[in-house]
């Protein structure tokens, strides 16, 4: 049947949002799924050329058929449904890339990926290429005038100045103004918010 | 000794006033130039603005933006000559604190330069405040960021019918980076939708703006979202009426129901957006 595949397509992308729906700690894609778009772009040509030896026959016959003005206009609609679940697809996909690149911000997303919960082969190329100039493009939002603000701080509203946290993962010596801290998992330190603010968003450090 | 810490005190608090008094006076001539242009589309806020820029006013100002915009469901003019001066006073505020907690500017009153506990609480306080300054700020731009992703084709249209006087054109709308970020965005995810989807489409169905078939593909504003106002009202406005109840109020009406509704001052209503839009506009009413 005709339109099978794309409908296959669309409970995949809702599975996706689902599942970044539920645990929006962390955004991850699942596998991109090459051959069934490759397979619902081979319907679409295919039904491309049913559309056209259709619209041929017609004029040929010149009798007001209404079965193949029918099939005519279904095989229409059939084109123009799998492009619209394609783009959804799609769609779905780049807006949870997004937010992983506001996520990591900074960071060579491409290569925080590797052995990150995300694999970048889940990503198509394209993606890929799409994922790295966003990117680029955040990062020069936020170097202009905006960067006293900090736009991809946390969202939460700021109730202290200093907070404790404890170290997740090793992280090494970092700078701050009030001296330099050895950040060795299972530490504790109380320290300025906003000089570890990364370091939360990076998963080394969580505020108790 | 105790004398002493008053002074210090006292010195903080002269410096501090002393940076925001100086700001309407710096602030005023490039005002009265940009609002030359704006002046056009907004007067109400233009007169508003003028009468008294203080920083605390700037910041209330700044708030009730925020507010509006988390609310409502389009894209609110930016306020470039408000978030300018936000920007400014944040960084002066930040070279301040620096200043303060490096003891230089103890060294001027030749006192004990060691941070006395009253002064680090001061500190502690103002880092506070610039902290929450500037989480508004960010939350407020990334709301906005958040709705020029989501309406990236319609903003784009509005780009194309720029004749049609009804509507702000992008430029006014969006503050030059989020213009910059708009084009940049959609550039990339067009090339995205390009290269893996539409260009192995055949080309009558290569059009991704398509408003004819079934489902229009650019997502407009829910114009008709409803929304929570506040009626703030301005002095001596001539659209006020006298209403029923003897109170002044503005007089909307609802085209859908055929019906008129009277929004008294100070009452809090929930309309649908479209019906309350202009008031919005004119700063007569907040969303809350």
């Amino acid at each position: 049947m005709y339109g099978d595949l794309a409908n296959k397509l669309v409970l995949e992308a809702k599975r996706t949002k689902q599942l970044n729906g539920r645990n929006n700690q962390r955004y991850a894609l699942p596998m991109y799924h090459e051959e069934l778009v490759q397979g619902i772009l081979r319907e679409v040509t295919q039904l491309k050329r049913n559309s056209e030896f259709l619209k041929d026959q017609q004029q040929l016959a010149l009798v007001d058929d209404k079965i193949s003005k029918c099939q005519y206009f279904v095989t229409l609609l059939c084109m123009e449904r799998n492009k619209r679940c394609l783009l959804a697809y799609q769609k779905v996909r780049s807006d949870i890339l997004n937010s992983l690149a506001w996520e990591n911000n900074g960071l060579d997303i491409m290569n925080g990926l590797i052995g990150a919960e995300q694999d970048t082969s889940d990503l198509s190329h394209q993606e890929q290429d799409y994922l790295k100039e966003y990117t680029d493009l955040l990062t020069e939002l936020k170097s202009g005038d905006l960067a006293d603000i900090d736009l991809s701080g946390s969202l939460t509203p700021p109730s202290d100045v200093f907070i404790d946290v404890r170290v997740l993962k090793d992280a090494g010596e970092i700078q701050t103004e009030y001296g330099a801290f050895n950040l060795i998992k299972d530490s504790q330190f109380f320290v300025r918010q906003s000089d570890v603010e990364r370091l939360i968003q990076q998963g080394y450090l969580q505020k108790i | 000794m105790d004398i002493n810490i008053d002074d210090i005190l006292a010195d903080l608090d002269r410096d501090t006033t002393a940076v925001e008094y100086s700001d309407p006076s710096q602030q005023l001539p490039s005002d009265g130039t940009t609002v030359m242009m704006n002046s056009s589309i907004d007067p109400n806020r233009y007169k508003h603005t003028q009468i008294e820029i203080s920083p605390e006013k700037d910041f209330k100002q700044l708030m009730r933006l925020w507010r509006n915009e988390r609310c409502s469901p389009e894209l609110l003019p930016y306020p470039s000559l408000l978030m300018s001066r936000m920007l400014r006073r944040v960084q002066e505020q930040m070279d301040h604190i620096e200043n303060v907690s490096m003891g230089f500017l103890e060294e001027y009153e030749s006192l004990e330069p060691a941070p006395t506990p009253n002064n680090k609480l001061q500190l502690l306080c103002m880092e506070a405040e610039l902290e929450r300054v500037k989480f508004v700020i960010r939350s407020y731009l990334r709301c906005r960021l958040n709705k020029v992703d989501k309406y990236m084709l319609y903003l784009r249209q509005l780009n194309d019918n720029e004749d049609d006087p009804g509507i702000t054109p992008l430029n006014e709308l969006l503050s030059s980076h989020e213009l910059h970020y708009h084009e940049k965005h959609s550039a990339i995810l067009l090339k995205l939708l390009n290269n893996s989807i539409v260009k192995h489409m055949p080309p009558e169905l290569q059009a991704i703006n398509d408003t004819e078939g079934s489902v229009s593909m650019v997502d407009e504003p829910n114009w008709n979202k409803f929304v929570f106002i506040y009626v703030k009202g301005i002095p001596n406005d001539p659209l006020l009426e006298e209403g029923e109840s003897g109170k002044p109020c503005y007089t909307v009406s609802i085209s859908d129901l055929n019906e008129d509704v009277e929004l008294s001052i100070g009452g809090i209503y929930v309309m649908p957006y479209s019906v309350i839009r202009d008031l919005l506009m004119q700063e007569k009413i907040e969303l809350i």
